[in-house]
């Protein structure tokens, strides 16, 4: 009665299932994180054409070096700040913050770096899209009333040997470091942050026409990653009355969640159609086998219900022991797996969520086991003892 | 007074394949405690079908068996598995030991799913092992046993249940003559002592002397012999 090849077959399944199964609810919730950390967020604009009309990008006085721009290297057009009300009432949008993002050549030592505006007036939403004290690594971030000091990317500081106290030349000014933030992603990033009205002044001396009341980009964030699809297409659409084509970064993200969700219910309902298959097959080839051994137990009185019994008994024993063993390999598999790729998850997970998981494969298999013990133990039990006895 | 088991107009046949064949018909007899009744017959005339018939494990096609007074040919399979177990010793030409099973497995298997306690179960298995000298040889498998040993355990599981009625289908079909002579030494006394009765199938080598009663199956028919 002791069938080492069910139980293999079982350990196998049940390891295969835990392992993909964690890995990818692993997978899973490291892009839930990502995209959680970088929020329903991104980024509108309307790209620029060399060909078009110069005004639309303020005529910079070095338009090779200078301008208007994201990330990494396109060209934006101004557009009016205004659009910030029509983008606020859509319904699927949080919060949204205009954002004016230039690059500076400096004249004396001929190196470029961009400038961002903060807009205090929409500081709720540029605290959530650009740059907020959260960020602060040293100094102090923006205050009411401050006027012409600024804050420095971490990675920019680094570069020039910048401190709190230090200065940064832009144009003919110097601006007073008050504060230098972390580098970390974010929805948008400048290595210099300027309040609004100070960079409007600084941006202005290095334009052929002053800037209207303008923005080259919005920070908008969606209600929710589950809304940030549709956000961002409605937000396109307004963009879209002066051409506008907002670049999105999270859909891809999204849709590979999606994804992961699908492969991982379509990997589960394979292997689990596969498992019963097999743990079926397998034990009615015992069952096949074993027509001898029933027909004798039969024989010396064992009854049908017995028989029935005996045989689920044992293919859920098998199964309880296969899966057993299955989901330890499984998991030590994936522990192996998960840390030699330096991931790293929350304690919770390991403890609380990935054994919980196990569990549910666990049962699963166990209920496997019964149904397929099902349809060879009802065969098994109607073994007709004298033809099998008879012929032996 | 009423025998232990009495045969009346016994038939059976077999539907294979569109076409009936009659194995036996009108098949009578009687059986006391007490008593060995000796089946003979060439091979094929149906002798395990009768003891098959007997014990409940295939349907007569006619006729009616009745035991210890009970009509036993209408019983369902779970009434005729329980009769068995409670008062049907088998014996097979080739013991019929289950392979993956020790020695006080095998005998125990038949006390199995009876509400009888583990501890019970495997005491009266030990018990009727060492009385066939087994006692060294209970968790051993049926392959790590001599056939010598084989038969004994057979035996045992045969006697475990204390049956009223021992049913042997060619029990010394298979071995040597020294060897045939052994089973009957251990399984006779159960019957000389009128605890049981027995009935043996056998084509031809079964010492006749031993028996009380000799029949012979031939062209369907049973007929007495006479000693
Ligand atoms: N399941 C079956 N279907 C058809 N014929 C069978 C079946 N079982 C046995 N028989 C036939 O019944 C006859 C008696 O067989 P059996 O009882 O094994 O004979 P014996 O034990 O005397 O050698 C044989 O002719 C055999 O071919
Ligand atoms: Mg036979």
């Amino acid at each position: 009665m002791r069938s080492f090849g069910a139980v293999g077959g079982y350990l196998l399944a049940c390891a295969f299932i835990v392992a993909i199964v964690l890995m990818l609810q692993f997978d899973l919730q490291s892009k839930h994180a990502t995209v959680n950390l970088m929020g329903a967020r991104f980024l509108a604009y309307q790209p620029f054409v060399r060909t078009a009309d110069p005004d639309a990008v303020g005529r910079p006085l070095d338009p090779v070096n200078e301008g208007f721009f994201t990330e990494p290297t396109i060209a934006t057009r101004l557009l009016p700040k205004s659009l910030l009300e029509q983008i606020a009432a859509i319904p699927e949008v949080r919060a949204v913050a205009p954002f004016l993002l230039y690059r500076f050549k400096q004249g004396e030592n001929g190196h470029i770096f961009s400038v961002g505006a903060y807009d205090t007036k929409n500081q709720d939403a540029a605290r959530r899209a650009l740059v907020s004290p959260a960020d602060l690594i040293s100094g102090a971030f923006f205050r009411a009333g401050d006027s012409n000091v600024v804050l420095v990317d971490k990675s920019y500081a680094d570069l020039w040997d910048l401190k709190v106290g230090s200065v940064v030349v832009i144009g003919d000014m110097l601006y007073p470091v008050i504060g230098i933030t972390a580098s970390h992603a974010r929805t948008a990033r400048a290595d210099v942050y300027m309040l609004w009205p100070d960079a409007v002044t600084a941006i202005n001396k290095r334009l052929g026409r002053p800037l209207a009341d303008e923005a080259n980009i919005f920070l908008v964030e969606a209600n929710g990653i589950e809304a940030a699809p549709v956000a961002m297409k409605k937000v396109e659409a307004v963009l879209q009355q002066g051409h506008a084509n907002p670049v999105v970064c999270m859909p891809p993200v999204v849709k590979f969640m999606g994804l992961s969700h699908d492969t991982l219910r379509l990997v589960l309902a394979i292997v689990a159609v596969l498992t019963v298959l097999f743990a079926m097959n397998s034990q009615w080839s015992t069952v096949s086998e074993r027509r001898h051994e029933i027909a004798i137990l039969k024989a010396i009185g064992w009854k049908d219900a017995s028989i029935f019994l005996q045989i689920i008994a044992e293919s859920l024993l098998v199964a309880l022991l296969g899966s057993a063993l299955g989901a330890l390999a499984g998991y030590v598999g994936f522990l192996a797996i998960s840390t030699s790729m330096g991931a790293r998850v929350s304690l919770a997970y390991y403890v609380i969520r990935a054994p919980l998981t196990i569990l549910a494969i666990m049962l699963a298999a166990l209920l496997t086991g019964i149904l397929a013990g099902l349809l060879p133990a009802s065969r098994a039990a109607r073994t007709s003892p004298a033809e099998v006895l008879r012929t032996l | 007074m009423e025998p232990l088991l009495r045969v009346e107009k016994l038939s059976k046949s077999y539907h294979t394949r569109g076409h009936e064949i009659k194995v036996f018909t009108d098949v009578s007899f009687a059986v006391n405690t007490g008593e060995l009744l000796l089946v003979t017959g060439r091979s094929g005339v149906g002798k395990s079908t009768l003891l098959g018939l007997l014990s409940g494990l295939d349907r007569a096609s006619g006729g009616s068996i009745f035991f210890q007074e009970k009509e036993v040919t209408g019983l369902s399979l779970a009434e005729l598995a329980e009769l068995r177990a409670s008062s049907i010793g088998m014996i097979f030409q080739n013991f019929n030991l289950i392979p993956g099973w020790t020695a006080r497995e095998n005998v125990e298997a038949v006390l199995m799913h009876r509400g009888i306690s583990a501890a019970e179960r495997q005491k009266r298995a030990v018990e009727i092992l060492r009385e066939l000298g087994l006692a060294d040889r209970l968790e051993n498998l049926p392959a790590e046993l001599s056939v010598g040993q084989q038969q004994r355990v057979a035996i045992a599981r045969t006697l475990v249940n204390d049956p009223v009625l021992i049913l042997a289908d060619e029990p010394t079909g298979d071995v040597d003559p020294e060897t045939a002579g052994e089973i009957i030494e251990l399984l006779l006394p159960r019957v000389k002592s009128g605890r049981a009765a027995m009935i043996v199938a056998s084509h031809g080598l079964f010492d006749v002397k031993l028996a009380t009663r000799v029949v012979c199956l031939k062209d369907g028919i049973l007929s007495e012999t006479a000693q």
